[in-house]
């Protein structure tokens, strides 16, 4: 993790104003790093952002530290899936990998997102509360967070790791979409009981008229039309049909 | 990775805000992707990208980094991330990328109506779409709106509303211009799709008007 040599520090406060979390402190003319607070995402470092070259880097100890600053920095790989940033392709390959088909409806809930940072309490909380309204955990292969979640079906995620802080973290899946509206309506009962915040992207399959049915029940729902979204225009091969 | 999708302002700026992605698909088109993926980046620089990285060198558009050094780098499973500064653009882009025909998904972040607008000019019904439904939970924690239009061209939060503030308060001072503070915001995004011409513009409308103070 991230920490600052007290020495070499001359309390310029530079770190602070690229710090992601306000983790980083001032005291006693020196700044230091909070590690409750700090989600390893290294900015700090990468940025090279200490004028005196104070902030050094210092072992990540145990899988769940390591994990943190995997899914913390978008530069780092995820082992798993592969993938760079929080580790996951989901809609941008579904052209042809097909992981959200036609009649489901695919989420993914970015926990922390934009800028709050996350810690994996409130993470389990709303994995939890959709897992219960019938919404399907993405497994393991196509989601980071899956590796902390003994039981998909639950959403419960490991003990040890719930005082964990991460900048963002992203919960995934799909649904029929029948199950949509209750999975909808659980996150916005759950929302009320996190101390962070969450964005949504609905993930669906547009019919052959250009059609999107998840519109007709957001408007049931009394959610606003969204205005801004990802398009896949279905250039890969081999294209999925179903 | 959902990083842009959740972008913030105004209609008239996210016009400007076009994000591209060519992203090969694991465990199906990986194998041989590289020349693909080489040929469309190739498109990307014909057509003048505000901002791109590939993810096998990690270096964006303002580094210093040469063209050549960046297709030279690409390889089998690179993913390039690239944003677009004019709807122009985006519509030479995907015209071009579908005459390509390389078979690797492409996926466009923007204004919906504006990308379906342009997707039916090119002849192309989208396949899957991704809708941002917006923030839920404890929003009062958030940095105001005229701050988040800036953080969130880098939806992995890499760029701290405090060095927003400060670049705008640079700004104000006369002792940064607005297109070095918009590259000074770019750096820390690690995926190259921060719009630096869109900064520029919300830096000359907020630096008049905006107050900031140190902490």
């Amino acid at each position: 993790m991230p920490a600052i040599d007290k020495e070499t520090c001359t309390g310029c406060r530079i770190c602070q104003t690229y710090c992601t979390v306000d983790a980083i402190e001032y005291g006693d003319r020196k700044c230091y790093i909070d590690p409750d607070l700090c989600t390893e995402c290294y900015v700090c470092l990468r940025m090279q952002v200490c004028p005196e070259d104070a902030i050094y880097a210092e072992e990540l100890v145990g899988f769940y530290k390591q994990f943190q600053h995997v899914i913390s920095d978008p530069v780092e790989n995820h082992g798993v899936t592969g993938v760079t940033g929080r580790g996951t392709e989901e809609v941008k390959t579904n052209d042809v990998s097909g992981r959200v088909k036609k009649g489901w409806i695919g989420l993914s809930i970015d926990m922390g997102r934009p800028g709050l940072g996350v810690y994996l309490r409130d993470a389990e909380k709303v994995a939890m509360a959709v897992a219960a309204a019938g919404f399907k955990l993405a497994p393991q292969e196509e989601s980071p967070l899956a590796a902390l979640m003994p039981d998909a079906n639950s959403g419960k995620l490991e003990d040890g790791c719930l005082g964990y802080r991460l900048l963002s973290v992203i919960i995934e899946g799909r649904c029929e979409e029948e199950k949509a509206k209750d999975v909808l309506n659980a996150l916005l009962r759950v929302e009320k009981e996190i101390d962070t915040v969450f964005s949504v992207g609905l993930i669906s399959r547009v019919d052959d008229n250009g059609d999107c049915k998840a519109l007709e029940f957001l408007d049931e729902l009394g959610i606003e039309r969204p205005h801004r979204g990802k398009v896949n225009p279905g250039l890969g091969k081999p294209l999925s049909l179903d | 990775m959902t990083h842009s999708l959740h972008r913030e302002g105004t209609p008239e700026s996210l016009d400007k805000d076009y994000v591209v992605f060519i992203y090969p698909a694991r465990g199906y088109n990986y194998k041989g992707c590289a020349p693909k993926v080489r040929h469309l980046v190739e498109i990307v620089y014909e057509v003048g990208p505000a901002n791109m990285i590939a993810t096998t060198l990690r270096k964006n558009l303002y580094s210093g980094v040469d063209p050549d050094e960046v297709l030279d780098s690409i390889e089998e499973g690179c993913r390039v991330f690239t944003v677009f500064n004019s709807r122009e653009k985006f519509r030479e882009l995907l015209t071009a990328f579908k005459e390509a025909d390389e078979g690797i998904s492409i996926v466009v972040s923007g204004l919906i109506e504006k990308v379906r607008e342009v997707a039916a000019e090119v002849g192309l019904n989208p396949h899957t779409i991704n809708l941002s439904l917006g923030i839920h939970g404890g929003t009062e924690g958030l940095p105001p709106p005229q701050i988040r239009q800036f953080t969130t061209m880098c939806g992995h939060a890499m760029i701290s509303p405090h060095l927003v503030e400060d670049v705008i308060r640079r700004v104000k001072a006369g002792k940064l211009d607005t297109w070095n503070g918009s590259i000074t915001l770019a750096k820390p995004c690690a995926c190259g799709i921060y719009n630096p011409y869109r900064s520029m513009e919300m830096l000359e409308d907020l630096s008049s008007l905006y107050t900031v103070s140190r902490w």
